[in-house]
């Protein structure tokens, strides 16, 4: 009697919630029928997770360098009109990693900080031919180490640029993320909430700044000397 | 308008604290399209060297 063969549900199918082997090989690295990895899945993830962080947590940090050095500093020295636009930039860069945190590696949440960096470029570069036209080599604004604060916004800009380009090119992260045991669950890690819970206040802190700045319309070119909407 | 639009940050970051991911990607569109208005809004001539 000829034995049928079995039924397909018996044969040996790959599960996808299980780690997947490859090798650490540069015949793996280069070949498309091979699968290149280095790091366990375990270890993507927490890379991954590390690296979003310091995006969330580094931009907010910048702007809040920025705020302390207005409030602080004698005289006053509020932003001016390409600043304030610079800062939005930043909430737009800090935003991608927050969603990548939250929901898992997506590109769409990488394409949404690389609009920030793209837009936090632009401002940048726009300003530094204006002060360059206005004022000349001397430049104008704090300096920091050396550069002007606008010159380390275009750096760092150009910084998370490539970072992102680095992320979006390890695309391993997206298939860790989908994996049941690294998917996000319903709740929000205590971590994650503080860090969360700390971006807003630095947000919120700004747009106390705005408001005194700039009121109900755009805010003005050139810093003014003191806060225009200041009630008291 | 400009204080708007930082409140709306701060909208967007509150929206993926409450997990909602689609109307948090959609208001940071949104908002970078107003930040590119602001952009022109605030462009005075500058002389480019081309």
């Amino acid at each position: 009697m000829v034995e049928k063969n079995p039924p397909e549900e018996n044969l040996t199918t790959p599960d996808e919630d299980s780690p997947s082997e490859g090798q650490a090989t540069l015949a793996a690295f280069f070949s498309d029928n091979k699968k290149f990895q280095v790091l366990s899945d375990q270890r993507v993830n927490g890379l991954v997770r590390l690296f979003n962080y310091i995006g969330l947590i580094v931009p907010l940090l910048v702007v809040l360098g920025a705020m302390t050095v207005q409030v602080f500093a004698s005289p006053l020295e509020l932003p001016c009109s390409h600043c304030n636009m610079e800062r939005l930039a930043y909430f737009t860069l800090a935003l991608g990693p927050a969603l990548n945190l939250r929901f898992g590696s997506r590109p769409s949440h990488y394409a949404i900080s690389l609009a920030g960096a793209m837009f936090l470029a632009t401002v940048s570069i726009d300003m530094m031919v204006r002060v360059a036209q206005n004022v000349g080599p001397a430049g104008w604004g704090p300096v920091v180490l050396g550069l002007h604060v606008n010159s380390w916004s275009l750096i760092i800009s150009i910084v998370a640029g490539v970072a992102i380009a680095i992320m979006l090119l390890w695309e391993r992260q997206f298939a860790v993320a989908q994996l049941a045991a690294y998917r996000p669950g319903p709740k929000t890690s205590t971590v994650l909430k503080i860090a969360m819970i700390i971006v807003i206040a630095i947000i919120s802190l700004d747009f106390v700044s705005v408001a005194f700045e700039c009121g109900p319309g755009i805010c003005p070119d050139g810093p003014p000397p003191t806060y225009p909407y200041w009630p008291f | 308008m400009f204080a708007i639009v930082v409140i709306g940050f701060v909208a967007a970051f509150g929206l993926v604290l409450a997990n909602h991911r689609k109307p948090a990607i959609i208001l940071a569109v949104v908002l970078q399209v107003f930040c590119v208005l602001f952009y022109f809004t605030h462009s005075y001539h500058v002389t480019w060297p081309w």
